[in-house]
């Protein structure tokens, strides 16, 4: 029951749409998807926002080019069979990159006193008295839009042919509006606010009533391990139909809340101190508005899913370790108890939530009284292994940056070699390398390298080192040097890898620190541990316990 | 004033919430209910890898999807071969004939199970001599996509279980079929 309540939001249908938005193969390259990661990200959030008034205007526009413009290369050919020219850009030639909408638009065009030209990566659309861009890098999400669009309103492609050829600014902006009018009866039945507008109501007011006006504000104060914990044991009751049952849940639900509550206070602030009659009136937030503020927030999220791909710079176990932690970045250092906790009791609560769906009551005891094996001390190793999966990975990719003499290799060693005379010599040697050839030339540096190798025996063995690290590891993409023109996903790997690695040196840090304090305070170096253990059983046990007499 | 900002960010916060639980709900769907329209022109052009099942599924259960697909086809196909009005109708075809091609079906002698199907394209175009041939045979809501080889001498073969969806498609005189 609880799952249809919590998949409320968004309906089935809705959330089908985007899947296979994101999965639907492309016609020219069997390697690829129709459209890019990024454009249906944008899509989704128009959507949800309800932000899509400019994206139909430069649709309607866009389809205006195609349908006029196919129109007049026509005439050339009589012959060909005439097939919608919407369908024939947008499916059949799929003519959706930069590249693609260049050779298509190519010759300036002009009819009934409007001209259609590029210049200088738009597409612009002149008419009488006024004009309209649409910047070419945008064609692929527009048609991810009509895509959508399509599916809610399958005469769309008719319509736009009849309404669109040799129109009028005044009919493109009708059609646009028209467009919005679909989008947004589609959403009243498919996109409901309901559920977690009650989620955020209840988390705000467990929060008003804890704390005071001065800490709320001070955005980072109150969200502590120990408000977290707190809030299960309550909300697990009270909040049980709001989703707030699972301690997982109750975590990551409060840092979403903590993350929507300070973007946009920040947000707030920056505009209201600049107060350039940008008002916002009271109880209405622009659409606008909120689709650059959730923007802002989805933008300082890390994405490490990729990452198992090939090539599998991580595996997939190790990318799902470490998925609740980066779901709660910025706030995860800060929080690494709650961390631990959620890694062994929130294992916990699911095996039993696992058996009470198979409603075997004798099941469900045995999985209650079933204690973690996992402690404290355990997490930590678990996630210091995960760590230095991450820099054995670093070291893999400094040995392929140097066999194909990236420069990308000297980021690696600064953030690798901790011999500091060794990165000081080789810094001076590059300062002379350059000073003496005058020209950054990358090929001649590691012409250079060999020699230096000599001179300096610790850097010999630092690529060695990462030879070593490379032939070790089997994984797919690291069991052969892969090709030159491959290096660009390596190098996007590497990037959050290094990301991935200055997190977690912060987080292992704190969890480290945690765990000495403990030990400090307590005679048994399990003894907070063993506490935990035995409030998690006792919460468990009343949320899903089955009683003798039944 | 400030009660007003105060109640501002408090407002944004609420909907930035529910956008990001939504955009979540988004992200990790592994919802595979739906077909579009570009699903739709992939598995007509045989370009979906796979979701071939699901395709055929929502035209046979969805008018609406039936609806777009037969327009599609009717709009990219090369030929067709109608209903084959002379055939009895308790056997299945030996032949059928289309505007400007053939099939033929032939029972081998060992394996009586399996069906040779030859198709004659008489004056085919580029592709089909370059690429894979592409069939759609459609009977009421029943759809299925056969590929054959591309032509060599104006012809090409394959081989089908007589029970095979493909072949009962192909072979029955009151299903319609879409040569690309």
């Amino acid at each position: 029951m609880t799952s249809v309540i919590t998949n409320f939001g968004v309906s089935d249908e809705l959330q089908g749409i985007f899947y296979s938005l994101r999965e639907m193969p492309s016609l020219n390259n069997s390697e690829q998807t129709k459209f890019k990661k990024h454009e249906i990200d944008i899509l989704s959030q128009s959507i949800v926002c309800r932000n899509y008034g400019k994206l139909c205007l430069e649709l309607s526009y866009f389809c205006f080019a195609v349908i006029n413009y196919q129109n007049f290369k026509k005439n050339d050919s009589p012959n060909t069979r005439r097939i919608s020219p919407l369908l024939s850009y947008f499916w059949q030639n799929e003519q959706l990159s930069t590249t693609h909408v260049k050779a298509h638009f190519k010759n300036k065009f002009s009819l009934n006193g409007c001209e259609l030209f590029l210049i200088d990566n738009v597409l612009r659309i002149n008419f009488k008295n006024s004009k309209f861009d649409i910047s070419l890098s945008r064609v692929g999400l527009l048609a991810s839009l009509l895509e959508f669009i399509v599916y809610i309103d399958p005469k769309v492609l008719t319509d736009f042919e009849l309404s669109l050829m040799s129109a009028e600014t005044t009919k493109i902006k009708e059609v646009a509006s028209n467009l919005q009018k679909t989008i947004y009866k589609f959403l009243t039945s498919h996109l409901s606010s309901a559920q977690e507008q009650r989620r955020f109501r209840f988390m705000a007011s467990f929060l008003d009533n804890r704390v005071t006006k001065e800490n709320k504000l001070d955005s980072t104060s109150w969200l502590t391990d120990e408000y977290i914990l707190n809030f299960w044991l309550k909300a697990s009751d009270e909040g049980n139909n709001l989703g707030f049952k699972l301690f997982t849940s109750c975590c990551s639900e409060l840092v979403a809340f903590q993350q929507a509550l300070s973007v946009s206070y920040s947000k707030i602030n920056a505009r209201s101190s600049i107060s350039i009659g940008d008002n916002i009136e009271a109880g209405e937030v622009s659409a606008d508005l909120l689709d650059q503020t959730l923007m802002q927030l989805q933008e300082s999220k890390l994405e490490i899913d990729w990452l198992h791909n090939k090539p599998k710079f991580l595996t997939k176990n190790q990318t799902l370790e470490l998925k609740p932690i980066l779901d709660c970045l910025p706030f995860s250092k800060k929080l690494t108890l709650t961390m631990a906790r959620v890694h062994i009791f929130g294992a916990w609560q699911a095996a039993i939530v696992q058996a009470t769906r198979k409603n075997d009551s004798k099941l469900i005891t045995q999985k209650i009284n079933q204690l973690p094996e996992k402690n404290y001390q355990l997490f930590h190793e678990l996630i210091t292994d995960v760590y230095q999966q991450v820099i054995d990975v670093l070291w893999a990719l400094l040995h392929i940056n140097h066999q194909h003499k990236q420069p990308q290799m000297f980021t690696l060693f600064n953030q690798l070699v901790t011999d500091k005379k060794l990165l000081k010599d080789l810094q001076s040697l590059l300062a002379q390398q350059v000073n003496k050839t005058k020209v950054n030339d990358i090929n001649a540096l590691f012409n250079e390298m060999s020699q230096w190798q000599l001179k300096l025996p610790e850097l010999n063995r630092i690529l060695k080192h990462a030879t070593r690290m490379f032939s070790a590891n089997h994984k797919a993409g690291f069991n052969a040097l892969p090709q030159l023109q491959e290096l660009d996903i390596y190098h996007e790997g590497q990037d959050l890898l290094l990301k991935l690695k200055q997190e977690l040196t912060h987080f292992l840090d704190n969890l480290e620190i945690l765990l000495f304090e403990q030990s400090q305070f307590n005679m048994r170096k399990d003894e907070k541990f063993s506490s935990d253990t035995s409030i998690f059983f006792n919460k468990l046990n009343s949320l899903y316990g089955v009683s003798d007499e039944k | 004033m400030k009660n007003n900002l105060h109640h501002d960010k408090h407002n944004l916060a609420e909907q930035v919430y529910i956008a990001n639980q939504h955009i979540k709900q988004i992200q990790e769907t592994q919802n595979r209910s739906v077909v579009l329209f570009g699903d739709l022109f992939a598995y007509i052009f045989a370009k979906d890898k796979t979701n071939t099942l699901k395709v055929e599924l929502a035209i046979k259960q969805n008018l609406n999807t039936r609806k777009q697909y037969l327009r599609l086809l009717e709009q990219y196909q090369f030929s067709i071969s109608d209903y084959q009005a002379a055939a009895s109708s308790d056997h299945d075809l030996n032949e059928r004939f289309g505007e400007g091609f053939t099939l033929k079906f032939k029972v081998t002698k060992k394996h009586v199970d399996q069906i040779y199907v030859i198709l004659i394209i008489e004056h085919s175009a580029e592709h089909h001599q370059t690429d894979k041939i592409i069939l759609h045979c459609q009977l009421n809501e029943q759809v299925k996509r056969v590929q054959f080889p591309n032509l060599i001498d104006g012809r090409s073969q394959l081989i089908l279980e007589q029970d095979s969806e493909e072949y009962q498609l192909l072979s029955n005189s009151n299903a319609k079929i879409y040569l690309l």
